[in-house]
């Protein structure tokens, strides 16, 4: 009965404030309102017992890829373009038949598709045998599913160079730090007139 | 029921440490400071200035509560509890005590939740605390500000990451993520504490949440010399307090993690010492490390901002990754 109440609470505030992200112009508010979804999403994976999954959620959503995304925001100052619309006049109309798509997509899969866990049902007390929630999950991740487990990290890495390639550019020296860590007299002439 | 209830008391009481803690340690560290730079720190409030803290409070709550007009209202009101929220929630995975003890005729364990991936939470609930600086930063619409929140931010990002893979050897080696068994696999002497063998570990750790609280030689969010104050540039009265307030009750919550997962937690140096309850070894150890934080404060002139990152990008994360390593290595072959 709590958990029923819980969960209601937890999944209004989710879906509230899902709402909010897409209806705010301010992207900070959009952002927080975005992070505070996310909280709400743990707690409704902390109902259902998976403890390792709301923690990483927490930690990997709102810690991580949403501190990115506040960078971002605060590099760029998107105060100046609110209006988004001016930016991209059609997107709406894209946007209108493209979403209920993708929602349909979503109501079929999910009305479709048999759920079946690797290694059978798991319930609390299985878990609990099992030497709990970390313990079982990496098990699993490790034992059953390696492959695709490294194909994901080997994604990840091809991301991440990828990124360092494209952010290091050459002839930027002055965007370089280590440029700033000598002494005075190790810098170069030029660069000091541009600093001046 | 009686559970609820119990569980509400403990609650209360942790929340009543972290808070009840700050305002002696804002009064230390205004005599340590003192102290380290041969002054006499407060004097005039009460016997040797002990009720300066509270002065203090007065006088930043008769403030007036200004709100730049310029500032974006609601996230520059809302900034400086965020920091709050995840330092309390920490603080529920720390154990005070053994599990089973008997209070009144009540079975209790003296830790609000034996969580099962305890370390993990600690360290998603330091990345969540990112957002209080960050926030606070771009909402007061000042360039100040705004650099220093970006600093505070990209700090704490780039210290976490040498900071979770330090914390990972002591996982490695106690085989838990669970607070309350990291405390149980360093009992029996301090020669069992993880500080021995996770020597590299402790040392990154410790620097690293340096950084996390931005505390001086690691507070390029503030620089007074370049920032004015950075991120709380604009705040004033008690919103100012409210973070300073967040900033040590943080304090309280990284000191009682480290000697948690380090120095045994709750557990005495020697076994014969077991008299003495675990609550008092656990407080004494944090005030220890408290002193350490103060210390280092008031004695070492601050990193330059590119030292920092170089400190935490190629020293601390080859260093961690190294160390783990060769925990992992030794613990597979032994």
């Amino acid at each position: 009965m709590v958990e029923k109440v819980l969960f209601v609470v937890f999944a209004a505030l989710a879906v509230g404030s899902g709402v909010g992200v897409i209806t705010r112009s301010n992207i900070v508010h959009a952002l927080m309102l975005l992070i505070f979804s996310f909280v709400n999403i743990a707690a409704i994976y902390l109902l259902t017992s998976a403890f390792f999954i709301a923690v990483v959620q927490i930690l990997v959503y709102a810690g991580a890829i949403l501190v990115l995304f506040t960078f971002v925001v605060m590099f760029l100052n998107l105060r100046q373009y609110q209006s988004m619309e001016q930016l991209h006049p059609t997107q709406k109309w894209v946007a209108l038949i493209l979403t209920p798509l993708v929602l349909a997509e979503f109501v079929v899969v999910a009305l479709a598709a048999t759920w079946t866990a690797v290694g059978g049902a798991y319930d609390p007390e299985t878990v609990a045998a099992g030497g709990g929630n970390v313990a079982l999950l990496g098990e699993r991740l490790f034992a059953d599913a390696l492959l695709p487990f490294e194909m994901a990290s080997l994604i990840l890495l091809v991301g991440m160079v990828g990124a360092v390639v494209l952010a290091a550019k050459e002839g930027h020296e002055y965007m370089d730090t280590r440029a700033w860590s000598g002494t005075d007299e190790e810098r170069t002439p030029e660069f000091v007139e541009q600093e001046v | 029921m009686t559970e609820f209830i119990i569980l509400i008391i403990k609650l209360v009481l942790i929340i009543a440490v972290a808070v009840g803690m700050v305002p002696f340690l804002i009064f230390f560290e205004r005599k340590f400071a003192g102290f380290f730079q041969s002054r006499m720190g407060p004097t005039y409030a009460g016997p040797w200035g002990s009720l300066q803290s509270f002065g203090d409070m007065a006088k930043l709550m008769s403030k007036e509560d200004l709100v730049p007009a310029a500032a974006d209202g609601p996230v520059f009101r809302i900034a400086p509890y965020i920091l709050f929220v995840p330092a309390f929630v920490s603080m529920t995975l720390i154990p005070f005590g053994p599990m089973d003890v008997d209070i009144f005729g009540y079975n209790v364990d003296l830790v609000v939740s034996s969580f099962d991936a305890g370390v993990i939470m600690f360290l998603a609930l330091g990345s969540l605390a990112v957002y209080g600086p960050v926030l606070g930063g771009w909402a007061s619409n000042n360039n100040w500000a705004l650099l220093g929140a970006l600093r505070s931010g990209a700090q704490m990002v780039s210290y976490e990451i040498s900071m979770g893979l330090a914390v990972v050897g002591v996982i490695v080696m106690a085989n838990t993520l669970n607070f309350v068994d990291i405390v149980d696999a360093q009992a029996g002497g301090f020669w069992n504490w993880f500080f021995i063998p996770q020597l590299v570990g402790f040392v990154i750790f410790f620097v690293a949440s340096i950084a996390e609280l931005n505390r001086d030689p690691f507070n390029l969010a503030e620089a007074e010399q370049e920032l004015v104050a950075g991120y709380m540039t604009e705040y004033s009265g008690m919103r100012w307090g409210i973070f300073m307030f967040g900033e040590y009750v943080n304090m309280v919550v990284m000191s009682a993690v480290i000697s948690t997962i380090f120095l045994g937690g709750w557990r005495a140096p020697f076994e014969f010492l077991d008299v003495i309850p675990g609550f008092i070894w656990l407080v004494s150890k944090m005030l220890f490390f408290i002193f350490l934080y103060m210390w280092i404060r008031w004695t070492l002139p601050r990193y330059r901002y590119n030292q920092l990152m170089d400190i935490g990008w190629k020293i601390f994360l080859p260093l961690a990754i190294a160390n783990l390593a060769v925990t992992a290595l030794i613990i597979s072959v032994v």
